[in-house]
């Protein structure tokens, strides 16, 4: 490639910029592979590659060159225009996480692939950037972050010596994140809006008519309770008054039963010890001795009709109620 | 060379190159003198150029040469005393690291 070529090429690249911005730059490398006359050929694979030159111009003018690289004794070092293989290979392997901002347009066809020797020395200044950075207070200390030389990436720090072009550029990176921030937010903030009406409303008649059924059932349930009450304790106290006279005439019968039969036995034989005194006397004795036998007698039928029978039934008739019930809900169950 | 130069110590280099020529001098020229004292890539001196121009440490003007014109660098009096101050900061520090390496058993 001659050095008109290779400057062409250049020119090329930088197309997209405005030429009053490019002419000096351009002017530069031209007027130094003039001068360099024999050695340009020399020169020219020290530069690397038209696309390398392009990017260090381009990076200048766009005035990141304070992001990227630093100024040491082996002139201007950047990664990013480190070595043309070194770019293109840090290039590939970024390019699938972030977008080139940018920075010069390299096409790998027109790249040069072999530059043994200025690779080597490339790499040789390289150890010394890191360490030069630390002791340089003049230019304003760039933070890890922003030597990353990867606009897109934020995290910039900027040190005092930065330029109004990199400030410029920083607010404009600014700009794109907060726009990110509010594409981000818009979406959300727009379903929020659009979910809310719909599903409160539905909320909303389902509770109402819970505490509708709610109130219903307290006041149901207190107008209700007080009769239910009533109802079931006095059914209830029915209940166990007819028990209990039925078991007190059951206990009245058996006791009187005893007594007249006691009572019969004793006016019998009271009236026959009578009726040799007073035979009229002892006569009315025995009768009414026999009718509380009689008595006595009929209550010994009440009590074996009662005990015998009544009784059992009632027992009975409880215990088939039971019974059903315990059925059905085993039926139930 | 094993020993890092920071931005400091470049700008000073260049600037003391450019002072040497009170007519001025070109960028081919001052990237080999630099070289001859310090390993820098012909490609990489061309910011370092425009950025003392920028602070106004270094002026331009164009003159015909051979048939073209050539980009002349010269120092500027804010040059000059940056120059300055960097030259006395370079004798202080550069005969204290003397002093150490001269004290030094080896």
């Amino acid at each position: 490639m001659s050095k008109d070529e290779f400057m062409k090429r250049v020119e090329y690249l930088l197309s997209d910029l405005p030429e009053e911005e490019t002419r000096d730059a351009l002017d530069y490398y031209r007027d130094y592979l003039e001068e360099a006359g024999e050695a340009a050929e020399e020169t020219m694979r020290e530069f690397g590659s038209p696309e390398r030159i392009a990017s260090i111009i381009r990076s200048d003018l766009q005035g990141n060159l304070a992001d990227g690289g630093e100024f040491t004794d082996a002139g201007y070092t950047d990664e990013r225009f480190r070595e043309p293989n070194f770019q293109l290979a840090r290039r590939e392997q970024d390019s699938r996480r972030k977008p080139e901002a940018g920075q010069g347009a390299y096409t790998d066809g027109a790249r040069n692939p072999g530059e043994p020797e200025s690779r080597n020395r490339h790499h040789g200044d390289g150890m010394y950037t890191k360490a030069a950075r630390e002791s340089d207070t003049m230019q304003g200390v760039y933070t890890d972050a922003s030597r990353n030389s990867d606009p897109g990436q934020g995290a910039y720090a900027y040190g005092p010596g930065e330029t109004p072009q990199s400030e410029e550029r920083r607010y404009r990176q600014e700009g794109q994140h907060r726009n990110a921030d509010g594409y981000g937010n818009g979406p959300g903030a727009g379903s929020g809006a659009d979910g809310r009406p719909g599903s409160p409303g539905r909320g909303g008649s389902n509770q109402g008519m819970k505490v509708l059924w709610i109130i219903l059932a307290v006041i149901g349930v207190t107008t209700l309770l007080p009769a239910l009450l009533g109802f079931a304790g006095s059914a209830f106290g029915i209940l166990a008054a007819a028990a209990a006279v039925l078991l007190v005439m059951l206990f009245l019968t058996a006791i009187l039963t005893l007594v007249f039969l006691v009572a019969g036995v004793a006016v019998i034989a009271a009236g026959i010890a009578a009726a040799f005194v007073n035979p009229i006397d002892g006569m009315m004795c025995v009768g009414a001795g026999l009718v509380l036998l009689a008595l006595g007698l009929i209550g010994i039928v009440l009590s074996v009709l009662v005990y015998g029978k009544l009784l059992p039934w009632i027992f009975g008739g409880i215990a088939d109620g039971l019974g059903g019930l315990l059925h059905r809900r085993r039926r139930a169950v | 060379m094993v020993f890092n130069t920071g931005t400091a110590l470049l700008d000073a280099i260049v600037l003391a190159v450019v002072s040497k020529d009170a007519m001025g001098t070109y960028g081919y020229k001052i990237t080999q003198d630099v070289r001859g004292v310090i390993d820098v890539s012909e490609s990489t001196l061309y910011p370092v150029l425009r950025r003392l121009q920028r602070d106004e440490c270094l002026e331009t003007y164009d003159m015909a040469f051979d048939g073209r014109n050539r980009r002349y660098y010269r120092i500027t009096e804010k040059g000059r005393v940056q120059l300055n101050l960097y030259k006395s900061e370079w004798v202080g520090y550069s005969g204290k690291i003397t002093r150490i390496f001269e004290e030094a058993q080896i």
